[in-house]
């Protein structure tokens, strides 16, 4: 599964996966976002770092899609301030080139951690 | 690579072997004067090898999807009624098979672009291509002549682009299927103008399965045509509802093929496909009069045969999802047809029958075989405690033990006809190298046997039948002259008889030519006269190591290396191989085989305190030793009602201590053709077990096979009872007691001392 670390630096949540997301972890990451969102503070944007994902697929993509769709319910922000390449490349086929709006997080304005 | 994508590749492996010779029998059947018309047929090889290249994309083997697509490519061509499979075209393919094989075995031991194999493949594709720029021309006549029939065909070539939309069923990503990768996999082949995905259902983190799939996708390409996109999203069809239009396809058209779509996402408007141009609002929209005033208003300018594929399969949310069907644009009778045929036939093999790795299976026998040792164990102390109920309790679970031991033996039996078929295509290819004309018959491919014995087993019946086609069968000219048909038969042959299986490799051809073996026996030195020498016992000779009767070394046999290494893996198998030929009118071999490696059925005897173990299935009967017949001096042998029965003793054989039995028994049992007797000291009965190998040290024990474990604890040794007649009643033996007994009953030994030896 992604290993899912979480940091709270006092104004931001930063949400980093690492490892492959796909259909085959896709229940265990789940449930390891569920612990690791649910240990934080209900306020304050989420920034979700995705360059360590080394394989997605569209059930990672969906997974992201989920993820989002909870923290919005809970008044939260999410923002993409990073993404490997292998997510990029389905985002990209997903949705064009519209990788913020596959994954139904808010872009930061550049994406200036893209690998 | 993740391990579930390695398991995924393992199993492509098997599915894809499987495939190819799917698609190689149907090229042996065409070859073979099969209706080259049969449009089940043509279908099934194109399905073959569509799978294979989907398959092969999905777990990323590059070097396969590419080279197969094109050998799909014409079988699809082929599929659309071009008479493109003459006999050269058919060569070609099983070749493109071979390589298929190839690039398999690459990709498992690491290679996935087959990069060691690229130097032939570009002979073999332009070995597709003659023919295929021939035939380009002629379907292009054929469209241009045929114009309102062919619209379909002809706008396919023109390649105009498409549109989709699809909701995927709910298990799309459970079953292994990405959406993403189809996006790909297609973006590789048109040019994918635009796609967005759709997610309004999908729930929050917290409420997800997040196997389900919620997502629905839409695309606009502007080259290719639709076939592309079926074919990328074929996989997905089952539970998918999609629906794929040309580009040029009106208002009214998009708005109706919509509709499975609009029931499928339950009427929530897809906004990203708006915002990207996917859709536009009145395609979705349902404006009350607007399908029939458009009709009316294109009026005759509305293409009828608009090719669009509606699949709405039955999604527990599309209840309507029939109706729209019927109501859709009708489809191309070929793509529809393929498209059900192809959802169907892995829906109907999934239902029947479950793919499970033979390790797993293997370690279930194990473990099966240990239940049974420990149920016996416990069986003996059940009998020890003189507790009757505890008894019966004990044997009721003996039963089911015993119906588990059965039933698991069970799963690993497979039909042997998968083996057999691979022959077809060994015979075709050889008889034509060897310019003989050859038919191979098979029977009894229903015949089951363990699964490692078939494996096993494919290596020296693939000698056999080479050994029977390079040597038995004759030349056309040969058979012509002595009056025999010139197609030569060769003839498979399974079934199963008195708990082995027998596998049978017989042809109609010159049969052995005993002169000559005794020649070239005599010229190696494996016999010194040819005097009475019977003729099983010259046939035997050919069972020697380093005797081979050909006079020209050809590619396929005749090297000297052949039935003696075939007779040995037999025998390791714990089989016998006999030979019958009569001159000028055939050979017949025949393997004997048991049904699996894993458990013998056998009889325990006792001599002393040891324990042995003879198979069951080599059992004839069992004496008491006649009191006159136990001479030490005398080479063994007794009277068996007249028959001359030699036998061993096993206390001698294995030099065990102590006195020999005040009633000693005789085990008849049946080794190849003859009868011989073991001498024991007690007969302990009917016992089935699991069979231990012996280890390395142990090997040059021929006489025994194996070791079992007993209930008590007690090791018992398995006899291989064919070494160990062969190695304590040599033919001396049996010569001396033939003469011994002349006198006795001369005509009818000499009968049966012909018969038996």
């Amino acid at each position: 599964m992604s290993d899912v670390r979480h940091l709270h630096d006092g104004q931001r949540h930063q949400l980093a996966l690492i490892g492959p997301l796909t259909i085959a972890e896709a229940a265990e990451t789940r449930r390891a976002l569920l612990e690791a969102l649910r240990m934080t503070e209900r306020s304050g944007d989420v920034a979700v770092d995705l360059s360590g994902v080394n394989d997605f697929d569209t059930a990672g993509a969906q997974l992201l899609v989920a993820t989002s769709r909870w923290l919005r319910q809970r008044g939260q922000t999410p923002q993409l301030s990073a993404a490997s390449t292998s997510v990029l490349a389905v985002a990209q086929a997903l949705g064009a080139a519209a990788p913020d709006l596959v994954c139904g997080f808010v872009a930061p304005p550049a994406l200036g951690g893209v690998q | 690579m993740t391990m579930d994508m390695q398991a995924a590749v393992q199993a492509f492996l098997v599915e894809g072997r499987e495939l190819t010779q799917e698609l190689e029998q149907g090229l042996l059947r065409l070859e073979q004067g099969h209706d080259p018309n049969d449009v089940n047929l043509i279908n099934a090889m194109f399905r073959a090898a569509h799978t294979i290249k989907g398959s092969a994309g999905i777990v990323g083997i590059d070097s396969l999807t590419r080279f197969t697509h094109k050998v799909e490519t014409l079988l699809d061509r082929v599929r659309s009624g071009e008479p493109l499979l003459d006999g050269g075209m058919i060569t070609q393919l099983l070749r493109c098979c071979d390589h298929i094989n190839r690039l398999l075995d690459l990709a498992e031991r690491g290679d996935p672009l087959g990069q060691e194999a690229s130097g032939d493949e570009a002979a073999l594709l332009a070995g597709l291509d003659p023919a295929a720029s021939e035939q380009a021309d002629a379907s292009a006549a054929v469209s241009t002549g045929a114009s309102q029939t062919a619209s379909c065909r002809a706008g396919a070539d023109a390649a105009q682009g498409f549109r989709m939309w699809a909701v995927f069923g709910r298990d799309s990503l459970r079953d292994g299927m990405d959406p993403a990768s189809a996006l790909i996999y297609l973006s590789e082949r048109v040019h994918i103008r635009s796609s967005a995905l759709v997610t309004p259902h999908v729930p929050p983190l917290d409420q997800i399965d997040a196997e389900d799939c919620w997502v629905a996708m839409a695309l606009e390409a502007d080259s290719g045509v639709i076939d592309d996109a079926r074919e990328a999203f074929e996989f997905f069809l089952d539970r998918t509802v999609m629906v794929i239009l040309p580009l040029g396809a009106s208002l009214a058209e998009v708005h109706e093929a919509l509709a499975p779509v609009r029931v499928a996402l339950g009427d929530v408007t897809p906004t990203e496909w708006l915002d990207s141009g996917l859709l536009k609002a009145g395609e979705w929209a349902a404006l009350p009069a607007l399908p029939n005033a458009e009709a009316a208003a294109s009026g005759g300018g509305w293409e009828p045969h608009v090719p669009a594929l509606v699949s709405a399969a039955a999604a527990a949310t599309s209840p309507t999802s029939p109706a729209t069907t019927s109501t859709a644009t009708p489809a191309a009778p070929a793509a529809s047809a393929a498209a059900s045929g192809a959802s169907a036939s892995p829906a109907g093999g999934t239902a029947r029958f479950v793919r499970v790795p033979a390790e797993r299976l293997d370690e279930l026998i194990v473990q099966v075989g240990e239940l049974v040792i420990a149920s016996a164990g416990v069986d003996v102390l059940a009998r020890d405690t003189r507790n009757t109920r505890l008894q019966e309790a004990v044997s009721a679970l003996m039963q089911l033990v015993d119906g588990i031991q059965s039933g698991t033996l069970q799963l690993r039996m497979v039909p042997i006809g998968e083996t057999f078929s691979r022959f077809q295509r060994v015979v075709r290819d050889v008889s034509r190298e060897l310019g003989k004309s050859i038919q191979l018959e098979l029977v009894g491919g229903d015949t089951e046997l363990d699964k490692a014995m078939v494996e096993r087993i494919s290596d020296p019946l693939m000698h056999l039948v080479r050994n029977a086609m390079d040597h038995g069968l004759e030349t056309p000219e040969e058979r012509r002259r002595t009056g025999k048909p010139e197609m030569g038969t060769l003839r498979l042959r399974a079934f199963h008889e008195s708990g082995s299986v027998v596998v049978e490799v017989s042809d109609d051809g010159r049969g052995l030519d005993r002169d000559r073996i005794l020649n070239k026996a005599l010229q190696k030195g494996l016999i010194t006269t040819v005097e009475g020498l019977t003729d099983p016992e010259v046939f035997q000779l050919i069972f020697e190591p380093g005797f081979s009767t050909a006079e020209t070394i050809t590619n396929l046999s005749g090297r000297g290396v052949g039935m003696d290494v075939v007779k040995k893996s037999i025998e390791a198998l714990r089989g016998a191989i006999t030979l019958n030929s009569r001159k000028g009118a055939g050979t017949l071999m025949q393997m004997r085989l048991p049904l699996t490696l894993a458990i013998i059925d056998g009889f325990m005897v006792g001599v002393g305190p040891d324990r042995f173990i003879v198979p069951l299935d080599v059992v004839v009967e069992c004496i008491e030793l006649p009191p006159d017949a136990l001479v030490p001096d005398r080479p063994m042998y007794l009277n068996l009602r007249g028959e001359v029965l030699p036998y061993v003793s096993l206390r001698q054989t294995f030099q065990i201590e102590g006195d020999i039995a005040r009633r000693p028994s005789v085990v008849v049992v049946r080794s190849g053709e003859f009868k011989t007797g073991i001498l024991v000291d007690t007969l302990h009965g009917e016992i089935q077990t699991v069979i231990k190998p012996m280890s390395g040290i142990f090997k040059h024990m021929k006489s025994i096979c194996g070791t079992s474990i007993l209930g008590t604890g007690d090791i018992a040794l398995i006899l291989d009872v064919n070494q160990l007649v062969q190695g304590s009643v040599d033919k001396a033996t049996r010569l001396a007691a033939a003469a011994a007994n002349l006198s006795a009953s001369a005509a009818s030994l000499a009968a049966t001392s012909t018969h038996h030896l």
